[in-house]
């Protein structure tokens, strides 16, 4: 257990110092993102599914949102330069916004 | 400048490739016309005519109308829902092509979009095909590839023009699926694998087929995981591709919460959950030391992976998960069916495949594929594994049920496609002269013609990449290249006569050859369905057996109490049973059900062999599932076991409703001299109840060979017998159904292939 | 506008013919011949009768009537001369509230003269079958009710009906005496001295199975294209109008008894023109394929064979197209334009068209449509019709019409003004399309649409650029070499030092200037990419060394060859050793070449 602390807590150091200023603001986002989708599961379990698209849409354009800013976040990283040879940020940035577009079109089609 | 353009090597690539794909798709194209060319331009076969219908329906009242289409014309007196159990997306695509069309004044009939949409589609299946394969291999291998599958018989079978199915747009949407989602794995774009999501869509929205792409991507990342290939790619093009594929999937109303409620699409879900945690845990791993790296994934792993499965073990048992459908175990156990679902086994397409089959539809690339595969494995990256594990699969499917060969041709032209440009590449190196002599050589067969320019865009990379010179002869080199140009032109001949002579007949125009050699067209099921349409009532319920259904509604318009939906097994077995019973119990159930009108096909005076008495037996089947203690399989056969509808056939098979309906007035028919009255061309036989009348029934027209009957139900006033009260003739119709299938609806089709056999029995 | 004034010539017309209703009370009628022809599903009557003018003025006309009873079943009325092929012109009028129609002579009659004039009407749904239902088996009946005498508003002196029946067996007829049966003809007659308006009905009871057929609806497009032809389209419903069908339909009996099913329609045959191509016969549910073409010398029959035999009360639809050359029709006079063809065309013998609708479609763009008609139908209005690359329409004029027989196959006339420019019209779009393609195509290459430069590529692409521009500099330095070398051997032969020098400045000033804008490149190349730099400096190298060469060669020939210091057996030797070690160089430099390639 004590391990377990030290290492959370020299992850978290580790984090702090190493993360760009861009990533640290979209996870925050994601932070956000993941509370919404909490909230829903947990209003869901309380009151219960009966629109049951409506709460499969709701819960699912959380879950995408998600997604597509994990994915987001992975492209800008520096680190992972190597892994995305021909996306530069913008680039990454821009397919975020389609992908956003489609998802939202679905979504609005599909929440009734 | 012209020597700019001349020596420009990419521009020359760029036009040849082009050309040939061109050349591809005009191929494909014209191969698929044989129908047309020699019958007209009509919809062929069963189940197209329902996707015309809806069609027609769906262009004249509008979209919104289509999707909630309740037909009262169908399943009488049920009815069905048809905007809710159709994948719209063959309806829509014709539809918006038609819409298009006439937005700019082409007034081109919605028939004629609908007859040639597959074979336009194969043109954009073949497309799709080299670039999937350009992605896994090179350009070379693409174009192989394209060449391959614009013409093979196991994709052509699905796609010639006027079979309008669903079949015929879901290849090319399987394959630029594939295409999009490797290309997706090979740039970790999230624009790529939204757009694989986009065509996943398309495909959901086409096919019931689409479950084998539900299942594949996610086989292809677990595997890609378990070989410890994971990078963030991969973790991007598929939770994208996933989560968005799934939202959409759920827009198409007949797909519905499956996605997230039946087994088949759990393995996604799985996977997906499992992507996430990797995804975690290497994040971690990357804040941290490298010796709790390897532990924690490895950890990290197997839980997630039981974890996954017994979550969905456990929502399978209790029930909030739907079980797999029949049609899936089918699949798994190939007996499944034979003993539990009568008619799901009574299609032809859902029998097991054979090795003729087998080389029937693929010829030489069956024996090709494998080097195809065996360079992919020699030379493993994340997309190839990909292409290994698809053809793996569509290999086991293609071999329990015949209808999916159709998933199997596709790769198998793909890895085909790879295997002929390593042999050329091998091959044909340096020596410009023996290009050149093969060239004069082949010159004259145009189906070559691909493949010897697929040949000069490879003699290009070759100068370029002049590595590593075999030390092979060249006489050696030129009986290698001669003999794979001569296989090519033998696979090209094949497939000319498969087409030619096994898919291009629309089954309800039959063609005969008269002794003087002149061609005769046998138009009977027209003649029929056009006489329903214009001389009986415009709300007469006709019955017939359900493999009818789809046509009498598209060509007669007339209502019908079963088709080849086939979702309500209980009311295909009254129908089974009324067909039958005797006269008199039959006429009890047709009251029952308001029936007006029987239409049986009788094949006797022709020699049609797919006619309702060969289908009869199972009629008996489907019947004796629901109702065992009235019909009874063995009573319809002799003491010895025989199946047979002359003298010594059994008695109740001699007197039952089908039997007296097929032969009523022909035991005083003499076809020709030779042969006794009352002799059966399709069973060589001289039936053994002649001279019966009927009391319930009457004629109201028979086509000109005989081959469609229709017999008018009388009111009970018009003949000679005591009323029974309205109470005792009543029969009660289920009106709960457990429908048998859920995911995949049936394609109808006559047991045996009628074509084949009935030009011999005509001849003879 | 145009409608209006037709409608006030047409209250025009009748305001003419309106004095013609008088019935002249001097006109006698002397000798009535009538033939009534009932052997088909048409009642044709024949009169041939005979006028005398009692009066003392000349009579113009007569009036004509039918019994008011079937005066509506009257499909089509004509007057002529007899034994003349001279048509008189027939209008419709009323007398006494009552339909009738009055009859021109050709020239007024005179008093005291004699003309005999033949009047010709054909009634349609007259015949009713009798039984009205038969059995498959069964003869089909029918009944003919009408008059021995002829009802009209004139004293006769003497008529004679004769019936046509067609058909040997009667089951009954009306006996007023004298009457006589032979054969398939029935006599009534002579009467003498009858009133006006006299009637006698009679009723013959027969056999008839002839076709009961009957067009319920025909709708008939006439497209025009002035790229060369007509296209005709009929769409037809047939009805088969006679006893209807009781009981059962045998196949078996059809096909094995020919007395079976005697008044069903198995095939008939359509007359089209005899230019008619692409003839296609099919139905909503596809081409049928039981038709057969007989090609007479003015005309192509068809015979055309119904999905199903039709019996009585069945029916079926179907649509027969064709094309026909624009020439056949269509007369041209610069834009203006006339075209002349039938308004309804022959379906099957003895035909009946209860209701026809005529569309005529015109090309797009033509104006000024005047149109005229054999006889009165009603025009609906007028609409457009788009079909491939229209843009504006095309005009189409809607006739409909009740009630027709064979004796309304006659040509409309229809003016209109086209011009000719509006051909071109499609072309240009189809060029016009095809070019805003090419050029969108064209912008699209030429645009670069990406988000932000990609660094490695475009390092790539510059790189191969200088590169090319390195050996197309290299290239020119070798046939700078060349050329040296030939002057160098011209000079072995003429010795002219003067004129060599001038070369070797104009050489060596040209070398040095590429060789600037190569050092330059290779400038440049340093920073772009290291290892390419590597190899072409060692190209570079290799040049010099060349340079070298040549210019030891140069002060062998200039300082020892010219002034004859050296023997020939030397000279050769050093010439040999220039020569192995320029090709050991440039093959040297080629394979660079090759690699930076």
């Amino acid at each position: 257990m004590p391990q377990l602390l030290s290492v959370l807590s020299k992850f978290k150091d580790e984090y702090l110092n190493t993360t760009p200023k861009k990533l640290k603001i979209i996870d925050a986002y994601l932070l956000y993102i993941l509370l919404t989708g909490i909230i829903q599961f947990i209003y869901c379990c309380l009151v219960g599914t009966f629109p049951f698209n409506s709460f499969l849409s709701g819960f699912i354009s959380c879950v995408s949102s998600f997604i597509l800013a994990v994915c987001l976040r992975l492209q800008i990283n520096t680190q992972n330069k190597d892994d995305f040879k021909g996306i530069s940020p913008e680039r990454a940035f821009a397919d975020f916004i389609f992908a956003h577009v489609i998802l939202h079109l679905v979504i609005m089609n599909f929440i009734g | 400048m012209w020597e700019n353009i001349i020596d420009n090597p990419t521009g020359w690539k760029k036009l040849i490739i082009f050309v040939i794909l061109l050349l591809a798709w005009i191929a494909g194209f014209s191969s698929r016309l044989f129908a047309v060319i020699r019958f007209e331009s009509i919809i062929h076969e069963f189940d197209p005519w329902f996707n015309y219908r809806a069609t027609a329906y769906m262009v004249e009242h509008g979209f919104y109308k289509f999707l909630n289409w309740f037909d009262e014309r169908a399943w009488y007196p049920l009815g069905r829902i048809v905007g809710g159990t159709v994948y719209p997306g063959l309806m829509i695509t014709s539809g918006s092509i038609h819409y298009i069309l006439h937005s700019l004044n082409i007034p081109i009939h919605i028939r004629d979009i609908c007859v040639f949409l597959a074979p336009v589609f194969s043109g954009f299946t073949s497309i799709a095909t080299y670039f999937l394969t350009k992605e896994l291999w090179s350009e070379g291998a693409g174009l192989f590839a394209a060449c391959f599958i614009a013409i093979v018989p196991g994709y052509i079978s699905r796609s010639v023009a006027g079979s309008y199915d669903n079949e015929g747009i879901a290849i090319f949407a399987l394959q630029f699926t594939y295409y999009l989602w490797v290309k997706s794995v090979s740039t970790g774009s999230v624009l790529w694998s939204t757009l694989t999501a986009l065509s996943y869509f398309y495909m959901v929205s086409a096919w019931g087929g689409y479950v084998f792409i539900t299942n594949l991507i996610p086989l292809h990342v677990f595997v890609l995981l378990l070989m410890g290939r994971y990078s963030h790619r991969l973790f991007v093009s598929y939770t994208v591709f996933y989560i968005l594929g799934l939202v959409m999937s759920m827009q198409i109303p007949f797909v519905g919460f499956q996605p997230i409620r039946t087994s088949e699409h759990m393995a996604a879900l799985g996977v997906f959950a499992l992507m996430i945690i990797v995804a975690a845990l290497k994040y971690i791993s990357s804040k941290i030391t490298k010796a709790e790296f390897t532990f924690l994934f490895k950890l990290g792993m197997v839980v997630a992976a039981t974890t996954v499965f017994l979550i969905v073990v456990i929502l399978t048992y209790s029930g909030v998960v739907a079980p797999w459908s029949g049609r899936f175990y089918s699949l798994w156990d190939t007996t499944y069916a034979k003993i539990h679902i009568p008619i799901i086994a009574s299609v032809s397409e859902h029998q097991p495949t054979t090795w003729f089959s087998f080389f029937f539809d693929l010829h030489m690339l069956v024996s090709m594929f494998p080097v195809g595969l065996w360079y992919c494995l020699k030379d493993l990256t994340d997309t190839r594994v990909f292409v290994v594990l698809y053809v793996i699969s569509a290999v086991y499917f293609a071999g329990v049920m015949v209808r999916l060969m159709l998933t199997l041709t596709p790769v198998v032209c793909v890895l085909s496609g790879i295997a002929f440009s390593l042999i050329f590449d091998c091959h044909m190196k340096e020596e410009d002269t023996i290009c050149k002599e093969i060239d004069a050589e082949i010159e004259k067969k145009k189906t070559v013609e691909k493949v010897k320019s697929s040949r000069k865009s490879r003699s290009s990379d070759i100068q370029r990449n002049d590595a590593n010179i075999d030390s092979l002869g060249v006489n050696f080199k030129c009986i290698v290249i001669v003999s794979a140009v001569l296989i090519l032109m033998l696979f090209a001949a094949h497939c000319t006569w498969v087409t030619s002579n096994a898919y291009s007949s629309p089954s309800i125009v039959l063609a005969s050859h008269s002794s003087d050699g002149s061609r005769q067209i046998l138009d009977d099921f027209r003649e029929a369905y056009f006489w329903l349409s214009r001389n009986t009532d415009s709300n007469a319920r006709i019955m017939s057996w359900w493999d009818y259904g789809y046509q009498i509604a598209g060509m007669a318009n007339r209502t019908t109490l079963v088709d080849n939906n086939t979702w309500n097994n209980s009311h295909i077995a009254l129908v089974g049973k009324a067909m039958a019973s005797t006269e008199s119990e039959a006429y009890n159930i047709m009251t029952s059900l308001d029936v007006d009108y029987v239409l049986i096909i009788f094949g006797g005076v022709i020699g049609y062999s797919g006619d309702d008495i060969n289908k009869f037996l199972w009629m008996v089947r489907i019947a004796e599932g629901e109702h065992p203690k009235d019909i009874r399989e063995g009573d319809y056969f002799t003491e010895r076991g025989e199946f047979r509808v002359d003298s010594e056939g059994s008695p109740v098979l001699l007197n039952c409703l089908m039997y007296k309906l097929s032969y009523y007035n022909f035991g005083e028919l003499k076809l020709d001299f030779r042969s006794p009255p009352g002799y059966d061309r399709t069973r060589n036989a001289v039936i053994g109840n002649k001279n019966f009348q009927l009391t319930y029934l009457e004629e109201a027209y028979t086509t000109e060979h005989w081959l469609v009957r229709i017999y008018r139900v009388k009111k009970p006033e018009e003949f000679n017998r005591p009323r029974v009260p309205v109470s005792n003739r009543k029969i009660s119709i289920p009106h709960t159904f457990v429908s048998k299938k859920t995911a995949n609806k049936k394609k109808g089709l006559i047991r045996d292939k009628p074509v084949k056999r009935k030009v011999q029995t005509m001849n003879s | 506008m145009k409608l209006v004034l037709e409608n006030y010539l047409l209250i025009f017309c009748i305001a003419i013919t309106a004095c013609d209703c008088n019935v002249s009370p001097y006109l006698k009628i002397v000798n009535v011949d009538r033939l009534i022809d009932i052997s088909s599903q048409i009642v044709k009557v024949t009169n041939k009768i005979t006028f005398q003018n009692a009066g003392s003025d000349s009579v113009s006309h007569f009036v004509f009537t039918v019994d008011p009873k079937v005066i509506d079943n009257v499909a089509v009325i004509k007057g002529r001369i007899s034994d003349l092929d001279v048509s008189l012109s027939v209008s419709e009028i009323s007398v006494e509230n009552r339909k009738a129609w009055s009859i021109k002579f050709e020239n007024p009659l005179e008093s005291g003269k004699f003309s005999t004039v033949d009047v010709y009407y054909a009634f349609i749904d007259y015949l009713k079958p009798y039984p009205t239902k038969i059995t498959q088996n069964e003869k089909q009946f029918v009944k003919f009710i009408g008059n021995s005498y002829l009802y009209i508003p004139y004293h006769v002196s003497k008529v004679t009906t004769s019936v046509a029946l067609g058909t040997k067996n009667v089951e009954s007829y009306t006996r007023v005496e004298p009457v006589s049966y032979s054969d398939s003809h029935i006599l009534y007659g002579p009467y003498k001295d009858l009133k006006p308006y006299s009637f006698h009905e009679i009723e013959i009871h027969y056999e008839n199975n002839a076709p009961f057929l009957i067009a319920s609806q025909l709708l008939r497009k006439i497209e025009i294209s002035h790229w060369g032809n007509i296209a005709v389209e009929e769409e037809i419903t047939l009805e088969h109008t006679g006893a209807k069908l009781k009981g059962p339909f045998s196949r078996y009996d059809y096909q094995r008894e020919p007395e079976s099913g005697l008044s069903s329609v198995k095939s008939f045959k359509t007359v089209l023109p005899a230019m008619a191509t692409d003839i296609y016969y099919r139905d909503e549910i596809g081409n049928i394929s039981t038709s057969h073409l007989y090609n007479l010398e003015n005309s192509i029959e068809v015979e055309l064979r119904p999905r199903f035999p039709l019996f009585g009360g069945w029916n079926t639809q179907y649509i027969l197209g064709y094309n026909v050359p624009l020439y056949t029709y269509l007369f041209t006079k610069g834009n203006n334009y006339l075209l002349k063809m039938p308004l309804i065309d022959h379906i099957f013998d003895n035909m009946v068209i209860k209701e026809a609708v005529i569309k005529i479609i015109l090309p797009e763009g033509s104006h000024s449509i005047d149109l005229n008609l054999p006889y009165n139908a009603e025009r609906l209005p007028d609409s457009l019709h788009y079909t491939y690359l229209d843009t504006i329409g095309r005009p189409v004029i809607t006739l409909k019409k009740t009630n027709l027989v064979e004796d309304h196959i006659d040509n409309f006339e229809l003016r209109y003004v086209f011009p000719k420019i509006f051909m071109l019209l499609e072309p240009l779009l189809i060029i016009g399309f095809l070019y805003i393609l090419f050029l969108t195509i064209i912008v699209y290459v030429r645009l670069d649409f990406s988000l932000s430069k990609d660094e490695d590529t475009e390092q790539k692409l510059r790189v191969c650029g200088l590169c090319s521009r390195v050996i197309n500099f290299e290239h020119k330095k070798l046939k700078l070499y060349q050329s040296f070398e030939d002057k160098l051997s011209a000079l072995k032969y003429n010795k002219d030092l003067n004129s060599f020098s001038v070369n070797v400045k104009s050489f060596n000033s040209e070398y040095k200037s590429i060789s600037a804008q190569l050092s330059e490149l290779i400038a440049k190349l340093k920073t772009e990419s290291p290892d390419i730099y590597e190899k072409v400096s060692e190209l570079l190298k290799l040049d010099k060394q060349l340079k070298e060469i040549y210019s030891q060669q140069q002060t062998v020939y200039v300082e020892k060859l010219i002034p004859g210091k050296i023997n020939k057996a030397s000279f050769l030797e050093l010439e040999n050793g220039f020569s192995k070690k320029k090709e050991d160089n440039l093959s040297r430099i080629n394979k660079l070449l090759k690699s930076i390639e």
